[in-house]
């Protein structure tokens, strides 16, 4: 039935529309025709023409009544009407044009600062990843069933084993990547370049569904070590290096030294694991000698593609128990993997980041929301003052839905206005914020303004406007609409529903203020404690070197002359004039990294016990400790005779000494790695390896000579400013080692900071959030202070000539202000306690209820709120009661 | 003129209806031939023949056509479409259940 009615009724509509003139004249010729036939009529029966069109005329009735009448029965009425209203507005904001700049460039921010987060939310957590059929892409992790949320790699054993038992996956791909450390130097291209590389296997690419843009990806006779002198190069590095020439396909490059052929050019939305990778090799090139192939050392990363009927869950508890069954049947390697965990592979990439964008936005969503009450109450203060206005529509026949329409149509008119210049907002505090984040916010790439968040600015502001327009609307058409054409003005008692209405607004905008305020200190304070912590040695005055070692150079076991070199670096960049101290090590501190070797000891009760330090083992060279600066506690640390000598000797931290040797000497201990003893020779102090946020735990210090690595970072201790031997150190060891590639060399207290860039981030932006909740909530009270006092002027005014002092008249004033803020700050508190509840992730040694920031937000709203009453206050006064009790 | 009862009004569109159901006409036509076929009993004020007119013309219930008059004039005529024959139907058995339902009660005998 439907349809039909359109086909009938749907010309009709657009002529309606587009044709008005045409439609409009119709109706005339129509009403004419009708009455010159009567007009026939009358003549026929007698009377004389004039007489004739007087009676035809006379009993229609009126005309232009039923021509109204006529027009009103057209549907397409209230597209008219819409249109005419925004019209309206449109003219009518042009004579207020202060006000409207005000409502458009708040909306513009508010809205915009939420397009620019969606934007963010939309790029990282709701795009899928670029990859075929992404949502059935999984990572797979070993888990240890005592320590479910830690998740880890595999080892080459385990990983056999699991790919031939498990069935819940269509393929399993395999991949190694440790930024920085696994990298390569590509040689006879210009200078040394550093390449970052990741290791993947033959059915990695295929597992992803991704082809190379050039050339093929690796087959399986290249998982196997000799025939893996083979690579993919990353669109970047292609462009950079080759300059985008195609033909390198099938040539060979120089990495590390070894002649490597050039498959292909991967395309350059492919950039898994990292945005930072060059280039990607087999994962044969990773032997026994680089990384033992020993079932107990996990390092392989795994991805998997789930098959089409089974579910994350299913794939899950099968994981876990073949993980089992391998820890049933090894139990000495296996008792810390008897568990595994399947998560989707978007939320491995983005899971660390999601609770803080989410947060992100439900702040800014707050902050909007109290931008929208503002601004309804501005309206309403303006719109009382059209009362009038609306008053003479009324009496002139507009119904109350029409004005409802009207007032709504004004503020949406606005919140569309606004919206569009949101999206320069949006735009702008896009680049700000991913500027801010510096690389802390994963897939920056798919951070783009594209349908989906356009198609949000539009819903939000025509939300915004709706919710605006709908509070003054309802007053507007709520029959009070007499009342205000009474001559003289009412007031005691005038719009009480009214006032309360505002007074609500009010309280819940101090309330959302206070839970801003108190989310904002919790996390402020939660970075000053972070900014605080003693990372346990002095980055100050330190310049770090990254370089990676050309272990290449040195067939195997030739330790000798990996010592030898790495000694004659170290002596040369010592004899740099301004530097005080040099040490190395593979890892920076900070940054974790620490080898995950055990040993046994023989504890201070007598006891064998099995060590794994928590935060590892970390190789290091002569004078690293002098170097950071890091305390020696007891005994020695590591000297140049000790790597040449190759002396079985190690150093451990406090932590690690009060574990096993509580108030005894840990010098002399003997640790047993099996095929090796170490005896300690001193105890340093506890350096937060792992991060500033997580504890310093325990850790072993073994000389670099004893497990030679291919990355070594120099940090180099500085008299004056680190950047200032930059130079030199650079040109001394291009001196020595030409093809030697320097990956990055900076301050290290710039790398240090970077740990921080996460929650840095979070709560700068939260804070301004904040900062603009309170503003917003001031300016609120304010308002509605200051309309409260203009109405009560009157009353004002006669309390003052019956002998009210002007401190009480403020007393009043400040008084209702009280009451407003007491409500709010209570509502407040509630919400605060509960979000402190949701933020207890992000806070580091701050409780999710900290009395001390929830109070200084208490109270630091309180006097913003209290002062932007004082104004108003200040000003009823001063009302000379002559004037007040005039003024009406 | 007397002015039709209020059950009369509501009712407007149903004899519209079906005036137009027996041939296509124009307003003025329309009246008069409700004037006719009533025995001169219903009689529709112009001024609520028209808006009731374009009414059920707006809903699809009757189309209309120019069609060329004397004096060289355009001339408005409705006509029943397929969609007002249903409507008509309906609106008709709907009256027929109403007035024997008044009638009805009308018929009670008085205590």
């Amino acid at each position: 039935m439907r349809p039909e009615h359109w086909i009938y009724t749907l010309p009709l509509r657009i002529r309606s529309l587009f044709h008005r003139q045409q439609v409009d004249q119709d109706l005339e010729e129509e009403i004419r025709d009708h009455l010159e036939r009567k007009t026939a009529d009358y003549i026929a029966r007698g009377l004389s023409p004039e007489e004739a069109r007087y009676a035809a005329r006379r009993e229609f009735g009126g005309i232009e009544q039923a021509k109204e009448n006529c027009r009103d029965m057209r549907k397409v009425n209230w597209l008219y009407d819409l249109a005419q209203d925004a019209a309206y507005t449109l003219r009518q904001l042009r004579k207020s044009p202060g006000f409207a700049a005000l409502v458009i460039l708040t909306l513009a921010f508010g809205i915009g600062a939420n397009t620019a987060i969606f934007n963010v939310v939309n790029g990282v957590l709701l795009r899928p990843l670029p990859y075929h059929n992404p949502s059935r892409l999984v990572g797979v992790f070993t888990v240890d069933p005592s320590r479910p949320a830690q998740r880890g790699p595999f080892s080459p054993q385990d990983l056999d084993d699991f790919r031939r038992q498990q069935q819940a996956f269509a393929s399993v791909g395999a991949y190694w990547y440790a930024s920085a450390s696994s990298g390569k130097t590509l040689t006879g291209a210009g200078e040394p370049q550093h390449l970052e590389t990741a290791f993947v296997d033959s059915s990695f690419f295929g597992t992803l569904g991704v082809a190379p843009a050039l050339g093929r990806a690796f087959i399986a006779p290249e998982d196997i070590h000799g025939n893996d002198q083979v690579a993919l190069l990353s669109d970047h590095l292609w462009r950079r290096q080759f300059n985008a020439d195609p033909r390198i396909v099938g040539k060979s490059v120089s990495l590390d030294g070894a002649p490597t052929v050039v498959l292909g050019v991967m395309p350059p939305s492919f950039v898994f694991p990292s945005p930072q990778v060059d280039v990607w090799l087999p994962l044969a090139q990773i032997t026994d000698n680089e990384i033992p192939h020993i079932r107990s050392l996990r390092w392989i990363g795994v991805v998997a593609r789930l098959k089409p009927a089974v579910s994350v869950q299913e794939a899950a508890s099968a994981a876990t128990l073949i993980m089992k069954r391998l820890a049933e049947q090894y139990p000495q390697s296996n008792e810390s993997s008897g568990a595994a965990a399947v998560v989707d592979l978007r939320g491995t990439i983005v899971g660390e980041v999601k609770p803080i964008l989410l947060a992100l936005f439900a702040a800014v969503a707050l902050v909007l929301f109290m931008a929208c009450v503002n601004l309804a109450n501005l309206l309403l203060a303006r719109g009382t003052a059209r009362g009038r206005e609306f008053a003479i529509r009324s009496a002139l026949g507009a119904g109350r839905a029409r004005l409802r329409r009207q007032a709504l149509t004004e503020t949406v008119v606005l919140a569309l206005l606004g919206g569009l210049a949101s999206f320069l907002v949006a735009r702008w505090m896009c680049s700000a914020l991913l500027a801010l984040s510096g690389s802390s916010i994963p897939r920056p790439d798919e951070i783009r303004m594209g349908t989906r968040v356009v198609l949000f600015g539009v819903a939000l502001s025509f939300a915004a406007g709706v919710l605006i327009g709908l509070i003054p609307a309802m007053i507007a058409s709520a029959g009070r609409v007499w009342e205000s054409l009474k001559a003289t003005a009412v007031s005691a008692s005038a719009d009480a529903g009214h006032r309360r209405g505002r007074d609500a607004l009010i309280v819940s905008e101090v309330a959302l203020a206070c839970v801003l305020l108190a989310a904002s200190s919790l996390v402020l304070e939660s970075l000053w404690k972070l900014v605080n912590v003693s990372p346990g040695f002095n980055p100050r005055h330190v310049l770090s070197v990254e370089l990676p070692l050309p272990l290449y150079k040195f067939p195997e076991p030739s330790t000798p002359k990996m010592d030898a070199y790495r000694n004659e670096l170290l002596r040369r960049v010592a004899a740099v004039p301004g530097v005080l101290a040099v040490g190395g090590s593979k890892t920076l501190p900070l940054y974790g990294g620490g080898e995950p070797y055990d040993f046994k000891v023989v504890d201070s009760r007598g006891q064998t016990q099995t060590v794994m330090p928590t935060a590892g083992a970390f190789i290091v060279t002569q004078g690293y400790f002098e170097a950071l600066s890091i305390p020696v506690l007891a005994g020695r640390v590591f000297t140049a005779t000790d790597l040449a000598q190759d002396r079985l000797v190690a150093v451990v931290n406090r932590g690690l000494a009060e574990t096993y040797w509580p108030g005894e000497y840990a010098i002399g201990r003997v640790l047993d790695f099996g095929k090796i003893k170490l005896e300690v020779i001193g105890v340093v102090g506890d350096v937060h390896n792992e991060g500033l946020n997580v504890g310093s735990g325990t850790a072993l210090y073994i000389p670099a000579s004893m497990a030679p690595r291919s990355k070594l970072d120099l940090f180099v201790r500085t008299s004056g400013s680190p950047l200032s031997v930059a130079g030199a150190v650079r040109q001394t060891i291009r001196n020595f080692a030409p093809d030697q590639a320097i990956s990055n060399i900076e301050p290290l207290e710039r790398q240090v900071q970077q740990t921080l860039a996460q929650p840095r981030f979070f709560t700068i932006v939260l804070s301004a959030f904040g900062a603009v909740a309170l503003l917003l909530a001031a300016l609120g009270v304010f308002g509605v202070i200051s309309y409260n006092v203009r109405q009560r002027t009157h009353e004002i005014g006669i309390r003052m000539a019956l002998g009210a002092s002007r401190a009480a008249v403020l007393a009043m004033v400040v008084r209702h202000a009280a009451r407003l803020l007491a409500f709010g700050a209570a509502f407040g508190l509630i919400g605060g306690l509960f979000s402190g509840r949701l933020l207890h992730g992000f806070l580091y040694g701050v409780s999710a209820a900290d009395p001390a920031a929830l109070l200084a937000s208490f109270v630091v709203l309180g006097l913003v709120a209290l002062a932007a009453a004082m104004i108003p206050a200040a000003r009823a006064a001063c009302i000379h009661p002559m004037v007040a009790l005039r003024d009406e | 003129m007397s002015r039709p009862s209020d059950l009369v009004q509501g009712t407007l569109d149903l004899l519209i209806l079906k005036v137009l159901a027996l041939e296509p006409l124009n307003g003025y036509s329309v009246s008069q031939r409700l004037k006719q076929v009533s025995g001169d009993v219903l009689h529709v004020s112009d001024g609520s023949l028209y808006p009731a007119l374009h009414k059920l013309e707006q809903e699809g219930w009757i189309a209309a056509e120019w069609r060329a008059s004397e004096n060289n004039r355009r001339a408005k005529y409705y006509a029943l479409t397929r969609l007002g024959r249903k409507q008509l139907e309906k609106e008709a058995s709907n009256w027929r259940r109403l007035s024997a339902a008044i009638s009805h009660v009308v018929r009670l005998k008085e205590a």
